[in-house]
Order: structure tokens, then C-alpha cells, then sequence
């Protein structure tokens, strides 16, 4: 991005705040280190907490001894779960999303009966310092029975091993099926070609940069909680708190979200551990603080992905797609966490259509318990998952009908006139130019050539391979009432507060939270657009539950379409009242006032005119405002969007496989993304950088393992790769702009979509690379061991 | 995890750090931190005392002198990696450097205390195996010095006596027609090696190969000097099969062990690929051969 991108946009008023490549504002506290986060904030007599957690991936406790780690000094309590069922709590950690026959076992803050994954917390120590709670875990004394365990979703479903919840003998937590199975079986029956890949998505760990952390102050005078935490949803868990684990009224209970260093998902579920240490404050009257460890990062942050699947597409000889069937075995972990049984159902089945008119899917998936961390959602959520199985069946199709994989995509692409298009796996697609993204993707790599490349390359024994990855994603979960009929059991809503101050200054109240998406930056430009005001007079605030009264929160790329659209609608409430204050001190009517750059003025009369922040000062002052007018110049609102949000786009990825050591070069990593209209370039850039990042660690170096005794065995970093940024090519951005006609300001989000991306270009372009040697595919994460096998090199 | 308590000392100078050695019992050295840090972090490492040697100013040096290429204990290895000398005349040293973990922990981290730490996957003891090196050792009696063969005994254990410290690690400075490379193989920047092989060769006026070192990283219990192939390697002519079969000698004696990273068969594999590179550039830096074709 040039300077001169850059600079166009603080021009003193609002026009072209709304798509200027702004830098962003949060960066320099949180680059020179003033940026608070949870662990930065001290309170008198600040107290903290070590958890105990269990070694074992599935055991019976037997006893826990506390007394050695209660007598060491500087202990103040060793609290046990008999303690916290005790206190009466509601102590009940709920999923939030029901699904059919879900089996919903009894998940508590401190395992009382069983420990279920390694990790489990069994007990709490409260010292006053950080390494004296440290220093007394060892001295709880836990006694186990150990227990049969299983962590592949597969084996617990298929094999006789104990149920890890004795309510679902079979570890079934639920069987579900989208699509219609009958015309899919008629599809397959009638089709010319089947082509079917068996795959595996592994575990994926989340790493958010700051681990999770939690700082509680209970004040026992006035019955409240004050909870600071690492959170990507205050409002969200606020409620869990107050229905789930501590049954206090939501009104005593304030939860604060300082700066959040990274989530991927990881900081919207409800843990046991936060639940945990506001409790200890409840108990104990002085403030209680919880810092993770990295390790502890890897234990509890729930995973993501875990599916082993069967996927099968059937064709015509011209390459026209008939049907998909997919049957997956989704591993949920232990217990189930808030989204853990959404994400591999609905996120994940509705996107099986893909790009592409698919008439007849069906898909089935069975979640299955296993002895492992919780699985929910992680960056890309269900819909990576989903067009990771359609990108590989038609790679794997292409290969069948010996046709080009660009050309095998193009035939089957959602024309444009089609939209709103109707998927077979139940969605209603907004917009989108699917073909001009593909296009603009493959000119940027010359794919003509490149393919011609690879053919002389071939001949040398050099071996390149070129991947597509064409995406949907389905964002900004709304509206309610549709996510209510699918099961949620919370809103796809946003709410937000845009005021102007009395002296002109705007205020924006947001629902969402950021942890690193740049907001403060994002929803400024949107209200400046819309107030007519420079992106430096707006001030945006998220993160504490008492002072933004609703929210939903920071997930599934809604900020942009579903928190934007709220405060532009916001926004546009606001200007109308002040056009209404104008047209009154102006002496004229309402359909008489322009409004441009800020400026009210009468129509035909520029010189009579009112400056929109002047209109605020006179707002507040009240002195002469529209007869039965209300003073002041605010608005609340609350957005429920009629749809969801489908970013797309195609990426292309070139890379060199080495047979030698199996070592894979990316050469060209090419991203064209739609994710309708952009806010700001730069923080769309980031966005699709930090995507494509995370899809090539998914496909290329991460993926976690469970040892044979149920451990996790790539618990630290490193023994869990996460490619740093010298692993990474040069990634080439470009976007395609088919804005959304859902949603005020015509925005998709742009959050997963890289992610959702990158992992099927990776494992494409590894794929094609090895053509020669008779290999479709490979599962991730494909390692140089795994290369040099598929290529020969152990023979 | 956080450390448990302990005391920390700062010698001044070595005879102070080797008296600490011997009035002290439970206690563990800390130089670059590169291993202790995390060790004492996960609290595999319970010591009640660490001795910082990072005071100790005269063991800050990388120099040659009376034919030794002379490492001090307190050499970081971005000293190694920003040496005009060590890239003019040390191939491996110029190899292995910026291969070493990653920028931060190289501007902390030593040569000596990665040699001292002996982790069979660190890079600095196959580097100075393929050299015939030495280290210098300070104890009560004085300086001692063990040749790099004698040196590694076990996973994180060495023959270094109890009271002893390393102060230097040293290796020949170069012949006339010397070469020396080291290939590694990892998953990503900052990672120990999977697989990494160290090549020395010094050739004689006929061109044949009159000492041959090779040493490997993380196939075995120790970096390990691949004799075999070494003793197949000299007197013989360069060649690339010549080197095939030094690159499968070498892969024989290895022992490597199947992890997360990869299995022993690939492992071993690539001990065969990578010492054959490692032999490949040492030739073509002794002067003897033509650039190879470019991969």
C-alpha cells in the first residue's frame, strides 16, 4: 500500500473515509507498549490462581489431597470441585447450539467424577504470588483410576472402547444429515464418472499470540463482579456466566475486554478456567487473577478441525457436476463446547456446493466424543472444512476426467444472473462474480504459460504444481431467527450506540471486540463516511460490558457486514435527526436540506448552512430544537441483517516439490479476494496476509497428535509447527468488489476467507506437483516426509 | 510453568566461576540462556543455584590465533553468523550460523554453550566433529583440553569433570585446499535440526582427498562422527560416486529415531542426501571441483 493511498483519506471531512487505507489507529499503544491487556492490569491486593489439571486423558479421581499445597506459605485456599458444587453454584458450562438427539453430558468447572482429556481442571489454588500458586500445584496429591480412552473420532464411534460420557454409550454426541439423500443416490446412479477422496483434517491449535487470561473482583457490599478477560465476546459470555456457571444476575456482573491479543475463535468459548477464577474472588473477597501459560494454551484453548471424511462427486464426461455425498466423522473432544457441534454441522455442510451448481448433496456427519481437548470453532470455522472436501473432489474429478482443474471449475461456477442462488446444502448465496476472481487469479500467474512451464519443467525432472482454490464463505451468521431454526441458542445480531458529543466528537458504542481486526480504525471510517466527519473525530469503544449495553460480539467475519452495518444504520439515524435540527434553525423544510461533506444547506443556497458538529452542540444544548423534538444526538441500534454475507474469490498457489527430501518450495502464492465492499484496503490486506498464513501452516506444518497414552504430543511450539514468516512466499493481493446487497454499507467480511483458501491451494499445488507420480492427494499437513513417500523416495 | 526459585552468582572471571563450581553443589551454568531458560521454565532443570558466566568479559572473543580458529564462551552464535573471517575461510561455521535457531535467540545464544549443552540436535557439535576440533575446559587444576571426539558421551552429557566450565571451542584454521559445509534439514526457522550433516574436506596436491571429517546432528545419541565413510572418503578422488556411497555410509551408521518430525527411514535417507550435498560444497570451496550445477 502507497503513502498515497494512505494520505487521501484524513482530509478533515468524511468523504472517502469509507474505503481509504487508513493506518490503523490502535497501532502505535499497542506497538510501543502502552496497550493494556488482562495480565497488564493490577488491582489492590490482586490475588492468583495456578490450576491443577489432570495428566490423564481419561480417569476416575479417587481422592485429591490438598492438604501439603494449603500448608505451603503464601497459600491462601486449594479449592477442589466438591467445593465449587458445594457453594450451591449453578456450576454448568452450556453448549450453545442445539442440534437434533444431541447428547448434552454435564460439563462443571472442576471435574468432580472423571477427568475426560488431558487438561482437565481437577482443582485451583489461590497464593499471593503468581509462583507461589505455581509452586503448590505439585503438592496437590490426586489419586486416579485409569481409564480405557479413545482420542480418534472414527475409533470412537467404530470400536468397543467405554462411552468417555456414559450417556452416549457409543460417544455418538450426534448424527447429522443435510441434503437430500434420495435425489443425491439418483444423481450418483445417473452421473457418467464418481470420483471420491478419503481425507483427514487434523487438529489445529490456535496460538493466539496472548494466551487466555482472567482478572475477577468481586465486591461481596454490593453483590457485583468485575471479570476482565481475554475475551471475543463480553456480552456472550457475560450471559454464560450469569445462566451457565455463577447464576449471578447479569446485571451484577460486568466483563471487561481490555486488549485481546488474538483469539482465531479460541476466546469466544466459555472455560471453565475464567468461570473459575471469578469464583475463587466470590469465595476469597479480594481479586483474583489467571494467567495461562503457553502450555496450558495447548491443553484447554478448544482445537479446531478434526474430521475424517469420505467425499464423493459425480459427473458428466463434459465435466457438468451432478452430486457430492460426504460422510464425516467430526472429533467434538471431551465436552461440548459452546459452537462445537455447530461448527461441524451447519458451518461446515451448507458450504459443500461451493462455487459450483450442484444439484443434488447429501451430507452426513457424526460427532463423536473422544478423550481429547474441546473442537469448536477455529478461524475459518465448518466452512474451511467444507470447501476444503468440494476443493479436493473436484481436483481429484479433474484428475478422473483427465480435464484442466481451472476449466473443470469454470464449467460448474454459479453464473452471475443466477443469484440469489439456492445451493442444494440449503443456502441462499447473495452475490457474487465467481469467474471474474478466477480470471484475474489465473492472469496473474499467466496460467496458460505456467502450465506449459511445468511440461518443460517435467521433462528436466523438476517438478512444479500449480493449485486452485475457489472459496465461499457464509458470514456474519444472521439473521436470528434463522440461526434460532437451526438451533442457535443466542441472536446473529449487532448493536451499537453512535453519538455525537456535545462539542461535536463522536462516540461509537460497539458490540464486537476486537482482538487485532482493527475496529477502532474500521467502524471510524464507516461512521465518519456517514456523519460527514474526520476518521480522527470518532472514537470507538468495545469491551466492557457496562458501557456498550449489547453486543454479540467478534466471530464468524461479522464485524465488517453485521457490527458495520449496525453503526451505519446507526450513523444515518443520527444525521437524519440533525437534518431535521437544521432544517429548523435554517427556516426551511427537512426535503429542502443537502447534506455533503458535514454541511447541511439549504437546497439552491450553499451559503445557508450548518456545519453537522454545530448541530450537535445545539442538540445537547436544547435551546431551540423542532417542536416535541428530544435534546441530544444519539442513536441505539440494533441490526438483524436478512441474510448471511458470501465473501469469495480464488487463490493460486505455484510450488516446487524437491522428490530428493520432499522439501516444498511455494514459489507464488496468488490471492484474489470478494469480500464486497472494502472499508480499508490495508486492514483487508492484513486480513487476507494473516489468512493465507494460518491455511499454509494448516497445510504445510501444523496439525496436532494424541501419543498412545492420550497425551498430547505436540504440546509446545516446538514441537507443534507454526511456519514463521521467512517460511511464508511473498503473498500478491488483489480483489474483485461485488458488493452485498444484504447489508447497509455492502460489506461480506473478509475475516476467514484466506484462511478458508489457502489450505486447499496448498494441498493442490502439492497435489498437481505430483501427478507424475500417480498422487492426487495427500493429507495435511503434508511434511517432506510425506512427500518424499508419495514420490518414491522410500523405495 | 514458571521456574522454582534459585540464586544467581556473576563471576567476574573464570577462576571465580571455577571456585563456584566447587563450593557450590546444586547448581547449573547459564550463558546464552538458549537451553537453560527453557529448561528451568518447564522445570526440567531444578537447580538451587545458576552461575551467569555472561560477566566474565574475557571469554567474549572469535578469533584465530597460533593456527586455531578460537571460540570464547561468551561468542554468540550471530557473532559466528557476522564474521567476515568465519565466511571467508569457515564454510560450515557460515552454514550452520544462520541456521541456528532464529534472529533473537542467536543474539543470545552461544557456540560454546550450545557444544557444552550437548544436545545430539545441536548444530555446533557435528561442525566441530567434521573439524577434529578441540574444547578448552577451565577447572580446578587449571585448562584442559579434550578433543571434540572425546568430548560427547550422552544425550546432554559430556566427560567434562564436575568442576569444570568450557571457556573455548577451537578447530584448525584452514589448509591450502580445505572445505567445509553443513546441510540441515528442519520443519521451520527456529527449529532443532531433523537431520543435519557437516562436511570437511582437505585435499592433496594431486587432488585426492587426504582427511575427511563428517559429522552429524540428531541421529543418534551424541553428534556423531560418520567414520566410515570418512575412512572410505580418503585417499580417493572427488566424485559424485564417490560421494553417493560416503552419503550412504554415513546414512549405515546413523541411528536415527522416528518422532513427530518424521519416521528413521526418512531420517536416514536424508542423512545419506545431505552428507552428500555437505561433501558436494566442501569440495567445491577446497577449490577442487567445478560449481556443481545448480539444483
Amino acid at each position: 500500500m502507497s503513502d498515497a493511498d494512505a494520505s487521501g483519506a484524513s482530509d478533515g471531512d468524511g468523504s472517502g473515509a469509507f474505503g481509504a487505507a487508513i493506518e490503523r489507529g490502535e497501532d502505535v499503544p499497542l506497538l510501543t507498549g502502552s496497550g493494556e491487556y488482562t495480565d497488564d492490569i493490577s488491582l489492590r491486593g490482586t490475588t492468583h490462581l495456578a490450576i491443577r489439571r489432570s495428566d490423564h486423558a481419561h480417569a476416575r479421581i479417587e481422592s485429591i489431597d490438598t492438604s501439603d499445597a494449603e500448608a505451603m506459605e503464601g497459600v491462601l485456599a486449594v479449592f477442589t470441585g466438591e467445593d465449587v458444587v458445594e457453594s450451591g453454584v449453578p456450576n454448568t458450562i452450556p453448549t450453545a447450539w442445539d442440534l437434533p438427539g444431541l447428547v448434552q453430558p454435564q460439563y462443571r468447572m472442576l471435574a468432580t467424577d472423571k477427568v475426560r482429556h488431558e487438561g482437565t481442571p481437577v482443582a485451583a489454588v489461590v497464593a499471593e504470588t503468581r509462583h507461589a500458586a505455581s509452586d503448590a500445584l505439585e503438592h496437590i496429591h490426586v489419586e486416579y483410576e485409569e481409564l480405557e480412552h479413545v482420542t480418534d473420532p472414527v475409533d470412537a464411534v467404530e470400536r468397543d472402547v467405554p462411552p468417555v460420557h456414559d450417556e452416549a454409550e457409543d460417544n455418538v454426541a450426534f448424527d447429522f444429515e443435510l441434503g437430500d439423500a434420495d435425489a443425491t443416490d439418483e444423481a450418483f446412479a445417473d452421473a457418467d464418472r464418481v470420483a471420491s477422496v478419503d481425507l483427514r483434517q487434523p487438529r489445529l491449535i490456535p496460538n493466539a499470540m496472548e494466551p487466555r487470561a482472567a482478572l475477577a473482583d468481586w465486591e461481596e457490599a454490593t453483590g457485583k463482579l468485575r471479570l476482565w478477560m481475554t475475551s471475543q465476546n463480553p456480552h456472550l459470555h457475560r450471559m454464560l456466566l450469569s445462566a451457565g456457571t455463577l447464576g449471578l444476575p447479569e446485571n451484577k456482573i460486568q466483563v471487561i475486554a481490555p486488549e485481546v491479543g488474538g483469539g482465531f475463535g479460541s476466546k469466544i468459548y466459555h472455560y471453565p478456567d475464567e468461570a473459575v477464577t471469578a469464583w475463587c474472588s466470590m469465595q476469597l473477597g479480594r481479586p483474583v487473577k489467571w494467567q495461562a501459560t503457553r502450555s496450558e494454551s495447548y491443553l484447554t484453548d478448544c482445537h479446531g478441525r478434526d474430521h475424517v471424511t469420505t467425499g464423493e462427486i459425480a459427473l458428466d464426461d463434459d465435466g457438468t457436476i451432478r452430486g457430492v455425498r460426504v460422510e464425516t466423522h467430526a472429533g467434538l473432544g471431551a465436552q461440548l463446547s459452546q459452537f462445537g457441534t455447530a461448527t461441524p454441522s451447519y458451518l461446515y455442510a451448507t458450504v459443500l456446493s461451493g462455487q459450483y451448481t450442484i444439484p443434488a448433496i447429501h451430507c452426513r456427519v457424526v460427532g463423536a466424543f473422544t478423550n481429547t481437548t474441546p473442537v469448536d470453532a477455529y478461524r475459518g470455522a465448518g466452512r474451511a472444512e467444507g470447501i476444503y472436501v468440494i476443493e479436493r473432489l473436484v481436483d481429484v474429478a479433474a484428475r478422473e476426467l483427465e480435464m484442466d482443474p481451472a476449466e473443470l471449475r469454470r464449467r460448474n461456477l454459479v453464473p452471475p444472473d443466477e443469484f440469489p442462488y439456492e445451493s442444494a446444502a440449503a443456502l441462499v448465496y447473495d452475490s457474487g462474480e465467481y469467474e471474474r476472481a478466477m480470471d484475474l487469479a489465473l492472469e496473474h500467474v499467466d496460467y496458460e504459460e505456467l502450465r506449459e512451464r511445468q511440461r518443460e519443467l517435467r521433462d528436466e525432472g523438476r517438478y512444479i504444481g500449480i493449485g486452485i482454490g475457489s472459496f465461499i464463505e457464509s458470514a456474519g451468521l444472521s439473521p436470528s431467527g434463522l440461526a434460532g431454526d437451526l438451533g442457535a441458542q443466542a441472536g446473529g445480531w449487532e448493536s451499537s450506540i453512535v453519538r455525537f458529543d456535545s462539542t461535536g466528537s463522536v462516540t461509537v458504542l460497539a458490540g464486537t471486540a476486537d482482538q487485532g481486526q482493527g475496529h477502532r480504525t474500521t467502524y471510524a471510517q464507516v461512521a465518519a463516511e456517514e456523519l460527514g466527519v474526520s476518521v480522527d473525530d470518532v472514537t470507538v469503544v468495545e469491551g466492557d460490558t457496562d458501557r456498550i449495553p449489547q453486543g454479540m460480539g467478534t466471530y464468524g467475519s461479522r464485524s465488517a457486514s453485521v457490527g458495520g452495518g449496525s453503526i451505519a444504520r446507526g450513523a444515518r439515524e443520527v444525521r437524519e435527526k440533525a437534518r431535521r435540527i437544521a432544517a429548523h434553525q435554517l427556516e426551511t423544510s427537512v426535503d429542502d436540506i443537502e447534506f455533503d461533506d458535514g454541511e447541511f444547506h439549504v437546497a439552491g443556497a450553499p451559503d445557508r448552512s450548518l456545519h453537522i458538529q454545530t448541530i450537535a452542540h445545539e442538540a445537547y444544548l436544547g435551546h431551540d430544537l423542532p417542536e416535541g423534538m428530544d435534546p441530544g444526538l444519539e442513536e441505539t441500534n440494533f441490526y438483524d441483517p436478512e441474510n448471511f454475507t458470501y465473501p469469495f474469490g480464488t487463490h493460486v498457489a505455484v510450488v516446487e516439490v524437491e522428490p530428493e527430501t520432499g522439501e516444498i518450495e511455494i514459489e507464488r502464492y496468488v490471492a484474489v479476494d470478494d469480500c464486497g465492499e472494502i472499508i480499508n484496503p490495508m486492514i483487508v490486506e492484513g486480513q487476507v496476509h494473516g489468512g493465507i498464513a494460518q491455511g499454509i501452516g494448516a497445510a504445510l506444518y501444523e496439525g496436532a497428535a494424541y501419543d498412545d497414552d492420550g497425551h498430547l504430543r505436540t504440546r509446545r511450539m516446538d514441537e507443534y509447527v507454526v511456519p514463521h514468516a521467512t517460511q511464508l512466499p511473498d503473498f500478491e493481493t488483489d480483489n474483485t468488489v461485488t458488493p452485498s446487497p444484504h447489508n447497509p454499507i455492502g460489506v461480506k467480511g473478509v475475516g476467514e476467507s484466506a484462511t478458508i483458501a489457502a489450505a486447499p491451494t496448498i494441498v493442490s499445488a502439492v497435489a498437481d506437483a505430483l501427478e507424475p507420480f500417480g498422487v492426487d492427494h495427500l493429507d495435511m499437513p503434508i511434511t517432506p516426509e510425506s512427500v518424499w513417500r508419495a514420490t518414491g523416495g522410500d523405495n | 510453568m514458571k521456574p522454582a526459585q534459585f540464586e544467581q552468582h556473576e563471576p567476574q572471571t573464570v577462576e571465580e566461576a571455577v571456585s563456584l563450581l566447587e563450593s557450590l553443589d546444586d547448581r547449573a551454568i547459564l550463558s546464552g540462556g538458549q537451553s537453560m531458560v527453557p529448561m528451568l521454565r518447564f522445570r526440567l532443570a531444578v537447580p538451587e543455584t545458576v552461575i551467569d558466566i555472561n560477566r566474565i568479559e574475557s571469554l567474549d572473543y572469535l578469533e584465530e590465533e597460533d593456527g586455531w580458529l578460537t571460540i570464547g564462551a561468551l561468542a554468540r552464535h550471530a557473532d559466528v553468523e557476522q564474521s567476515e573471517l568465519v565466511d571467508e575461510n569457515y564454510g560450515s561455521f557460515a552454514d550452520a550460523a544462520p541456521l541456528v535457531a532464529d534472529p533473537q535467540i542467536r543474539n543470545r545464544g552461544t557456540v560454546v554453550g550450545g557444544v557444552a549443552q550437548a544436545d545430539p540436535k545441536g548444530d555446533w557439535g557435528s561442525v566441530l566433529l567434521a573439524h577434529e576440533g578441540e574444547v578448552v575446559a577451565h577447572g580446578p587444576d587449571g585448562e584442559r583440553v579434550i578433543p571434540a571426539k572425546d568430548f560427547f558421551l550422552l544425550p546432554y552429557d559430556t566427560t567434562l569433570d564436575e568442576n569444570e566450565l568450557v571457556t573455548e571451542i577451537r578447530v584448525p584454521t584452514p589448509e591450502p585446499r580445505e572445505g567445509s559445509a553443513y546441510h540441515k534439514l528442519k520443519r521451520k526457522v527456529g527449529d532443532y535440526a531433523m537431520v543435519g550433516s557437516a562436511a570437511r574436506l582437505v585435499f592433496d596436491e594431486d587432488g585426492r582427498i587426504e582427511r575427511a571429517g563428517i559429522g552429524l546432528t540428531a541421529v543418534d545419541i551424541t553428534n556423531v562422527r560418520a567414520t566410515d565413510a570418512e575412512d572410505h572418503l580418503e585417499g580417493e578422488r572427488p566424485g559424485s560416486d564417490l560421494f553417493k556411497r560416503a552419503g550412504e555410509l554415513a546414512a549405515e551408521q546413523s541411528n536415527p529415531e522416528s518422532d513427530e518430525h518424521g519416521d528413521a527411514g526418512y531420517k536416514e535417507r536424508m542423512v545419506n542426501v545431505l552428507t552428500q550435498r555437505a561433501l558436494g560444497d566442501a569440495a567445491e570451496r577446497a577449490g577442487v571441483v567445478k560449481r556443481r550445477v545448480s539444483q
